[in-house]
């Protein structure tokens, strides 16, 4: 595969203004959803088959105030695990594109509950959701935006710089300088797995303390799981025939 | 339109204003903006042989040049003549896009339209001297060349102060000059320090005078006022989110925003909330001399209590986006416990400090778990949805 594209979401200019949030469901025409306040700006309160990107909010505990704004949305991963499981499920479910490495569902696939749920723990992200008729919806890097020239809707309506497109290698050169500017005052920032995913956060602080999903637990260890289930593959595939 | 229609065919109590309203904006069912636009910049209602201006002839329907044109006799119209000149015969002045600046300073007078009359800079002729000259020649806004101005649209035309016809650039100040302090002011005539109407403390710590002397007070049903209240123990503060506009009225009806911000919320500090027994997320009762609502309490660690005279200060924080209708358990407006008190110049409300209190609701709502109604609406089919739930296995044994 080319380079590809790849997104740089700099949490440390992020205001939480939900611009991204409201552009994805404009762009993506995605229902609004019925909420309530919980104690939290946040809300929608996660992802789902309608919210393909949400802002999170984490109020660290602590005399010192530390609010962590992560805007959410699928990694686009340079090997996508749920992909790896769908290939054994529904096969054409979930499909990579060539020129840009957006990893795409396909809405006419469906897929059976509990394929999805397989499909869900393959993502270290917790990304993929799923409708009531068996339909993955997740992020698309607005692959038809991309196609036309524009930018992703979340890129284009981001008014801080926080959300970044363009050339793989462009945009991991983009992350690295960012990263040695901020390292300067914050001596923990980092990039969220940027050797394998298309949509690199830098992070200032703990991961954790942003969202529980916001760095992949231990990708060796998925990726391990990942190759079992390969091995495994072709017997599942007899046994059907069979 | 059906509402004029049923009005002419029905008629009504008072139905002048509605079947005499003139509504010809519409385009293939739709609201022409530009058409609304035209309608704000004005134009002539009937043939000028000519005008008392330029002595030049217009025709009915032509658009008005500016507001300088408009006329008190009935043969213009316009919707707003600070507007007047934003929407000419040359075009949509507003959409003009030409990054051409004027040469003597980063001016742009072709891109977009500024009122009034295309004007960047108000009172732009405080930036020169008495002869016309720049302050500062490096930036000069404007420049008397020897018989006109040159560079932005000049605030009122007039040759520079040296001169016989020379005006002071303040045109819109009683005497023409910036001040601190000048004539139409209700208080003054230095900064004073007062309390808010409703405030924690009896006395202000500055002077013999609480509040702003100078502010009228009103004195209807509604206009209860309480300081140092046991009963009202707490400050509270009203701001806005960037997620509704003003009361909301527009927002609310806007999906993706009302899920965003879908209801009314009271921000206070921990300290608040252990004192009270409120957790985050519960709904709570929060009432001032005037009314009493309803609203979800968010816990947060940006609220902490303040040190005022001495004594321990609690304050809680909330939006008046919300009310009314939508959505239909959004809550009220925090405007129902705001006193009616304004500054005494503008009465600009003094909404940002009053007394409340806040206490846990006894009577919890009935409200449907969010996490089983959330989803399947958009889809076709409302199947029961089979989202598996939430996977956190972070597995990974080494």
């Amino acid at each position: 595969m080319a380079e590809g594209k790849t997104f740089f979401v700099d949490t440390t200019k992020c205001t939480a203004c939900r611009g991204c949030q409201v552009a994805c469901k404009q762009w993506n025409q995605r229902a609004g959803e019925k909420t309530y306040s919980q104690g939290s700006h946040q809300n929608p309160p996660d992802l789902s088959f309608n919210t393909w990107k949400v802002v999170r909010f984490s109020e660290v505990p602590g005399e010192k105030v530390k609010w962590y704004f992560f805007p959410d949305q699928c990694r686009h991963c340079v090997s996508p695990p749920c992909k790896e499981v769908a290939e054994g499920k529904a096969k054409g479910a979930i499909i990579q594109d060539e020129k840009t490495g957006a990893v795409i569902f396909n809405p006419k696939v469906k897929i059976k509950v509990e394929d999805f749920k397989e499909i869900r723990e393959a993502c270290p992200y917790n990304i993929p959701r799923i409708s009531g008729a068996g339909i993955i919806g997740k992020c698309t890097m607005c692959i038809d935006r991309i196609k036309e020239g524009l930018l992703p809707a979340c890129v284009k309506a981001c008014p801080t710089g926080t959300m970044n497109f363009g050339d793989r290698k462009e945009i991991l050169e983009k992350a690295n300088k960012r990263l040695a500017e901020v390292k300067t005052t914050y001596k923990d920032a980092m990039l969220a797995n940027p050797d394998d995913v298309r949509v690199i956060f830098l992070l200032v602080d703990d991961p954790k303390k942003y969202h529980k999903y916001a760095v992949a637990e231990n990708m060796i260890g998925i990726t391990r799981k990942m190759a079992f289930k390969r091995i495994l593959r072709p017997l599942r595939n007899l046994q059907i025939m069979g | 339109m059906r509402v004029k229609d049923l009005y002419a065919k029905e008629g009504g109590t008072f139905p002048d204003p509605i079947t005499k309203l003139k509504w010809d904006y519409a385009k293939d069912g739709k609201v022409d903006s530009h058409a609304v636009a035209k309608e704000i910049n004005g134009y002539f209602t009937e043939d000028i042989a000519e005008h008392p201006v330029d002595k030049k002839a217009y025709k009915k329907e032509t658009l008005v040049p500016n507001f300088v044109f408009l006329l008190a006799d009935g043969r213009t119209a316009c919707g707003n003549w600070l507007y007047s000149g934003s929407y000419t015969e040359a075009g949509n002045m507003m959409a003009r896009r030409d990054k051409t600046p004027v040469a003597s300073c980063n001016i742009f007078p072709r891109w977009g339209y500024a009122w009034p009359l295309n004007r960047r800079i108000i009172y732009n002729r405080a930036s020169v001297d008495p002869n016309g000259k720049p302050w500062d020649p490096k930036r000069a806004v404007i420049t008397w060349d020897g018989s006109k101005w040159v560079g932005d649209v000049p605030d009122n035309a007039v040759p520079p102060m040296a001169l016989p016809n020379g005006k002071f650039p303040f045109i819109m100040k009683p005497d023409g000059v910036a001040s601190f302090f000048g004539p139409g002011l209700a208080d003054g005539p230095f900064p004073e320090h007062y309390e808010p109407l409703e405030c924690p403390i009896e006395k202000n710590p500055l002077s013999s005078q609480r509040i702003n002397p100078a502010t009228p007070l009103f004195k209807g049903d509604l206009d209860k006022y309480t300081t140092c209240d046991p009963k009202f123990p707490f400050v509270a503060t009203t701001y806005r989110l960037t997620e509704h506009w003003q009361t909301g009225l527009m927002t609310r009806y806007q999906s993706w925003l009302v899920e965003a911000e879908p209801q009314m919320f009271v921000e206070l500090s921990v300290e608040l909330a252990k004192l009270r027994g409120i957790k985050n997320g519960d709904p709570v009762n929060i009432s001032s001399p005037r009314g009493k609502m309803w609203a979800k309490a968010m816990v947060t660690n940006r609220i902490k209590p303040f040190t005022v005279a001495g004594q321990t200060v609690h304050l809680v924080g909330m939006t008046w986006h919300y009310g009314w209708l939508v959505p239909k358990d959004g809550g009220d407006s925090s405007n129902i416990l705001t006193p009616s008190i304004g500054d005494a110049n503008t009465l600009i409300p003094e909404y940002k400090v009053f007394l409340v209190n806040v206490t846990k609701e006894e009577r919890p709502k009935v409200e449907k778990k969010p996490e089983a109604k959330a989803e399947p609406k958009a889809e076709k089919k409302p199947e029961p949805k089979p989202e598996a739930k939430p996977v956190p296995k972070a597995e990974t044994k080494k």
